[in-house]
Order: structure tokens, then C-alpha cells, then sequence
């Protein structure tokens, strides 16, 4: 395929690939903390070469396939961490990972076309990477074994649409069952406006789904959909993958101005390897965003989708039959926004959390009603790449970012909001995410030292840096 | 010419936000990609809020998924197109919103997030070029000082041009009818900062939920790029 052009139609200089992508993760002074029995050794100091970390990791158990290992005794973890190592260039971002006292190594080295995710059971990370072409493009969907790093799979699927001069983006979602990657691709294509007062730009969605077991792929398949705006909100249960887009009333053809009553918001369901949805219908929801909107799946079926943090519409989704209401711990108003967090807990209830309310809710997972909440002083990045909050693996417990004033980590205990734990060191730390595999705990910070590794209890194991913007840990 | 800015919607915060501060000249709105509600999501319920509040000016923001913001042109078009979706879909439901001659809008970028410069092309490109025979100009709400790249993404050589800067720092607080002297952080080089958010709600402990902004202190300068309410919605 002659003249492929990578990402956003940027063009090959035909140089040679960029394959160090290496993001340097240097030991911090202060990494090392063995002392007395029981104190976590340094682990997330990826990077450090030297007899000293040979001996540290003298009694680790190995590769840790099963998703940990030890050190010294404490169970490690690998973060994964979407990051640009040069913003400023064309390269755009990658995955690096960090574990123990391993090197670092990038895990990708194509450009990202969105943030990776990780699969429901823990098992694996999904990368996409998109590449424009003369006659096509192509989408590159590899997938990470979570417990190792290593590349497990790759499937790619010729994009025809994506020709040079397109712009194509990814929405990603796993299937409840890890079973199945959908790719959602907002195709975004120049056109000559017909009238002034159209814009330069038609967008339509086409659909892929991969069988992560089988290493294949169906689709791509073109949506009928345009104009639509390249938002969209998935949910994939085991069987069908449901999607919110929006009519772009703008996009629509008028010599009056565009018609706010044509904007309207699109639900489709569509079996998995199948373009041909199982419904498709109008409803009263509202737009889909590319971020505030987090859709979970409910014990009876049906389909929450958490709006801002504030609201949620419940969808039947064999008939699209919406209803809507107001999350009432997050009633109040903010200045700031928050980068709301939803995470489906163990049993079947809902974690919300606005952070920059300082309110996390537990909803009873069949009637969406508030089961506990717990309250916290909002930290200073409510609006971050990374959460401002995460909830353990066993749903037990919260760990939230420190006030604004005071910094540092929280831990409470969600079933009464009580505080279990916390760091006090002071620094404001941007970002939160806990490992299901040992529960180690990742906080991000925008000044160096970027990452530091904590126990589940909040003592600190280890800090590491980083040159590269750390966008998002995975 | 101070004012506010919220993420909550205007009905719900207007008459709070008045009853600590005063009247203010002008609300900044955030608009969809937004992780908060939307101004378009009751375009006419906000504006006719917006008028009760004695304002008669409005710009809009957007703030997209932060850590998006490393990524490709793609991506930023993307965010850029359904931001301009938002804005001239609410726009066209208020009567009596008037486009001004030129419109700064603004991309919001926080102090913790990374804006690369083909994210930043992409999204300044698709604004410049993608609202029909209105003339829109891209903007940025950054924290010059933050340590991620910002003012160096901006003034990059191939950067698409930035109309404005609206500075997060620094915060001496105040209140709308005594303000601080002018002293927003600047990016230094070409591109002026045009609005200073010098109050932040839950920096300053203020009880209503808006943030304070001071523009230029050239008042028709500022209003010339907002959205103007000229009668009753």
C-alpha cells in the first residue's frame, strides 16, 4: 500500500520508524525504603540498572504471568501508562509500562489513535493505531497481556474509507465477557460546502469487531448515519454492542441556518459481527460527549448511562424506552468540572464519584437510588487525564486525591464513608489508579517525581519519573 | 469588565452567584465535549437566565477528556467539530443571540494535561474554518507556569495561530466590583491573554459556584468577541 500516511493524514517522510520510543524512567533518591521486616521494598522503579536492584528483587517469584509477582515479599504490578514522550512533534502517543525494577519498555510504538483500555477480567490492554492510505487505510488492534507486558495478539482490518485527507478517530469498549473488542470509527471526511453555512466536514461511523480469542475480525461496517457528529457512547454487553450518536443538524443542507430541532440523539444496538442493528431509533437523551457520559450495565438487563455526574437515563435496550433522573448526592452545583468516575463494583452496584463536588455515591445497581455516600474535600485537579478517584477491585474501599490544601491520598471505607488511610506528604497529585492483580495503588503527579507506587494501605513502595507527559494511567 | 464562569448551568447559579458578587458583565459557559452539562443542553433556559442576571454577554468553553488532549490532529478535530455542533445548535434556539463580529472560543486545558501541537492544529483549524459565514477564532485556558507543554505547543513555528489566552493563575481573589489590578501569568510572545480567572470558587471559599474572570481592560475589545443578548430571549 503505497503513500500510507499516519494518523491524521500527517505525511510519511519515508524516514526511518521511530523505533525507541524508550520513555526513561529514572530511580528517584529517596526510591529506596527496605527497612525492617514487612516494609515494601522498592518495586515500581522501572529503569534502575544495578547490583542494588539485583538484590532487591532477589526473592521475586518470577514473570508474574499470573498478573504479580513479588518482591521481597510484596506483590507488584505492571501499570500501564499513555503517555507523549515529545508533544511537540508529529509522533504522537504510546504505551510505556512500569513494574517492579524491570526497564522500562514502550509497549507500542505506532501512534496511538486513543487511549487504551483495559478488558473487564484484567486480562489484557487494547491498543489501536490507525494508518491512512492512498486507496485505504488500516486499523491495527493489538492487545497486551496485562500480567506481563507482552504483545499477546495483533489483528488488523483494511479501513477503505480511511484514505488520505480523512480524518478517522476510535471509540473502544470490551465486551462484558473480555471476548470481544468493538471499534467504533468516527470517519470524518472534507467536502465542499453546498451552502455557506455548512461546514467543511461530513462525519459517519463504521463499526468493527474483533474476537480477541480467535485473532479475528469482522467489519468494517458503514453506518448509514451521516451527518452525525464523531461522538459517540458505547456499551457492549456479551451479545450486542450499543451505541449513542447525534444527528448533526449543523451538517444538514439549509438556506435558513441550521435547524436545532434535527439535532437529535441516535440508539442503536448491533449483534457483534453485524451491521445490521437489532434497533435503531431516536431518542431524548442527551448528546453524547466524549467524556462525562459512562455507561454501565445493570443487574435487570438495562443500560444506566451517567450524565455529568448529575443524571442518569436508564435504556431498555431491546426497545430504546428511556427514563431519566437526577443522581441526588450530586444535585449541587460546582464551578469546575470533574472528570466523573464510573465503576461497576462487585455484586452489581454503581460507583459515581464527582470529584469536584467531593461526593462519591454507591447506587443500588437495580434501582440506580444512592446506597452509602462519601463525602471529601475536592483535590485540586478534579479535571484530570486520570481519575481523581478509584474504587478497590473488591469495592471496599475509595481512594480519593487530597484537598486542595492539604494534598497527598485518602482511603474510605465506602460502606460508611469512614477514612481508613491516608499519605500526607503534601504534593498535589493529578491522577489515581489501583491494579486489580495486587492492588497497588498509582498516583500521578504533573512535578517530579510523576509516579509513585503505594501499598493498598497507602505506605509509599517507590517512586519513579519520567520526561514524557503522562496523559492517563490504564 | 469582570464576570463569571461556571460548569453548573446559569439558572442554577445565577441568583447565589449576584447575591455574593454583583452583577456581572458577562458569563463564560462551558459547551459540549464537557464533562459537565452543556449550555446547549437548554440553550433557552440559560440565556433567559443570563438576561434575568442583568448579563448580556456570553463565550463558550469546551473542555474535552484532558488526557485526548496528547493526541493527534484527529482527535482534535474531532473534539473541535462537536464543540462547533454545540455551539451553533444553541446559539440557534435563543432568539436575540447575536454572533459578534469576531468569536474567541476557548479549549480548555488543565494545569495536569499535555496539549500537543498536532491535537492543538487540528482543533484550531476545524474553529477557524467550520462556522459558515462566522467568523471564529481559537482560544486557550491554560496555566502559562504549569509544567506540561501549553504556551510552547502555541508558539510552536507550525502551530495554527491562537487568538487569546485566558489565564487560570495567579488567584488573589476579590470580588466583581473591586477586582485586582491586571497581573494575569502570560505566555509571553505573540498571543495576548485576554481574560484572567482570578477567583476560583473553591480557592477563595466563596459560597456561590462561579469562578471570577477579568478581561481586557479595553472593554470594547472584550465584548466584540463574545455573544451578545440584545433583547428578552
Amino acid at each position: 500500500m503505497g503513500g500510507l500516511t499516519t494518523g491524521g493524514g500527517e505525511p510519511d517522510t519515508g524516514l526511518a520508524p521511530r523505533n525507541d520510543r524508550r520513555v526513561p524512567l529514572t530511580i528517584s533518591r529517596r526510591a529506596f525504603l527496605v527497612s525492617g521486616v514487612g516494609t515494601a521494598a522498592l518495586l515500581a522503579v522501572p529503569g534502575f540498572q544495578g547490583p542494588v536492584a539485583a538484590a532487591t528483587i532477589a526473592s521475586g517469584s518470577g514473570s508474574g504471568t499470573s498478573g504479580s509477582s513479588q518482591i521481597q515479599g510484596v506483590p507488584t504490578s505492571f501499570f500501564y501508562l499513555y503517555v507523549n514522550s515529545d508533544p511537540l512533534s508529529t509522533g504522537g502517543p504510546s504505551l510505556t509500562s512500569m513494574r517492579g525494577a524491570s526497564a522500562p519498555a514502550p509497549v507500542s510504538t505506532a501512534p496511538l489513535a486513543t487511549i487504551p483500555i483495559r478488558s473487564p477480567d484484567q486480562a489484557l490492554v487494547a491498543t489501536v493505531s490507525l494508518v491512512t492510505g492512498a486507496t485505504g487505510g488500516v486499523l491495527s488492534a493489538s492487545f497486551i497481556d496485562a500480567g506481563s507486558a507482552q504483545a499477546a495478539s495483533t489483528v488488523t482490518v483494511p479501513i477503505p474509507s480511511a484514505v488520505i485527507g480523512t480524518l478517522t478517530t476510535a471509540t473502544l469498549v470490551f465486551s462484558a465477557d473480555s471476548s470481544t473488542l468493538c471499534v467504533v470509527l468516527s470517519v470524518m471526511t472534507p467536502r465542499v460546502p453546498t451552502q455557506l453555512a455548512q461546514p467543511r466536514w461530513v462525519t459517519h461511523h463504521e463499526l468493527v469487531f474483533i474476537d480477541v480469542p480467535g485473532s479475528s475480525a469482522t467489519g468494517p461496517f458503514v453506518l448509514d448515519d451521516s451527518p452525525t457528529l464523531p461522538a459517540v457512547n458505547l456499551f457492549a454487553d456479551s451479545q450486542q454492542l450499543h451505541i449513542w450518536t447525534m444527528w448533526a443538524a449543523t451538517d444538514v443542507p439549509s438556506t435558513s441556518g441550521p435547524n436545532p430541532s434535527l439535532a437529535s440523539t441516535q440508539f442503536a444496538s448491533f449483534p457483534f459481527g453485524s451491521g445490521a442493528p437489532s434497533i435503531q431509533t431516536k431518542v431524548a437523551g442527551t448528546w453524547p460527549s466524549t467524556t462525562g457520559q459512562n455507561v454501565v450495565g445493570l443487574q435487570d438487563g438495562s443500560l444506566a448511562r451517567v450524565i455529568g455526574c448529575q443524571h442518569v437515563e436508564i435504556y431498555q435496550p431491546d426497545t430504546a424506552a428511556m427514563t431519566r433522573s437526577t443522581i441526588t448526592p450530586f444535585a449541587g452545583p460546582t464551578a469546575k468540572p470533574g472528570r466523573p468516575v464510573v465503576q461497576a463494583l462487585p455484586g452489581g452496584n454503581v460507583l459515581v464519584v464527582n470529584p469536584a463536588l467531593g461526593v462519591a455515591a454507591v447506587l443500588d445497581g437495580q434501582t440506580i437510588q444512592p446506597v452509602t455516600t462519601v463525602t471529601f474535600l475536592p483535590p485540586r485537579f478534579p479535571n484530570s487525564g486520570s481519575p481523581a478517584a478509584a474504587a478497590s477491585p473488591d469495592g471496599s474501599t475509595l481512594y480519593v486525591l487530597g484537598g486542595r490544601t492539604t494534598g497527598g491520598v485518602n482511603a474510605y471505607r465506602i460502606a460508611d464513608g469512614s477514612p481508613i488511610a491516608s499519605l500526607n506528604d503534601g504534593r498535589q497529585y493529578s491522577g489515581i489508579h489501583q491494579t486489580a492483580s495486587s492492588g497497588q495503588v498509582l498516583a500521578i503527579a504533573p512535578t517530579s517525581p510523576k509516579l509513585t507506587v503505594l501499598t493498598p494501605g497507602l505506605s509509599v513502595v517507590g517512586t519513579a519519573d519520567t520526561p514524557a507527559a503522562v496523559a492517563a494511567a490504564v | 469588565m469582570p464576570g463569571f464562569d461556571t460548569a453548573s448551568t446559569i439558572p442554577s447559579v445565577w441568583q447565589a452567584a449576584e447575591a455574593e458578587f454583583g452583577v456581572p458583565r458577562f458569563w463564560g459557559r462551558y459547551f459540549t465535549p464537557c464533562p459537565n452539562t452543556g449550555f446547549q443542553s437548554n440553550a433557552l433556559s440559560e440565556a433567559e437566565a443570563m438576561w434575568n442576571s442583568e448579563a448580556r454577554y456570553l463565550f463558550p468553553l469546551t473542555s474535552p477528556t484532558q488526557a485526548l488532549l496528547n493526541g493527534g490532529t484527529a482527535t482534535g478535530q474531532r473534539d473541535a467539530k462537536i464543540f462547533a455542533g454545540s455551539v451553533i445548535n444553541a446559539i440557534a434556539q435563543v432568539p436575540g443571540m447575536a454572533w459578534p463580529g469576531a468569536l474567541l472560543v476557548y479549549l480548555d486545558q488543565e494545569y495536569s494535561a499535555s496539549l500537543s501541537l498536532s491535537y492543538w492544529n487540528g482543533w484550531a483549524t476545524y474553529i477557524g474554518n467550520n462556522f459558515g459565514t462566522h467568523l471564529v477564532h481559537p482560544a486557550l485556558y491554560c496555566t502559562p507556569s504549569s509544567p506540561y507543554p501549553n504556551c510552547s505547543t502555541i508558539s510552536n513555528t507550525e502551530a495554527v495561530l491562537c487568538w487569546g489566552i485566558w489565564s487560570a493563575e495567579p488567584e488573589p481573589c476579590g470580588n466583581l466590583s473591586n477586582p485586582p489590578p491586571w497581573g494575569p501569568e502570560t505566555c509571553g510572545g505573540k498571543t495576548p491573554t485576554v481574560l484572567w480567572q482570578y477567583a476560583e470558587a473553591t480557592a477563595c471559599g466563596f459560597s456561590a459556584n462561579v469562578d471570577l474572570d477579568l478581561g481586557l481592560p479595553t472593554d470594547t475589545e472584550m465584548v466584540g468577541v463574545m455573544f451578545y443578548q440584545s433583547s428578552v430571549p
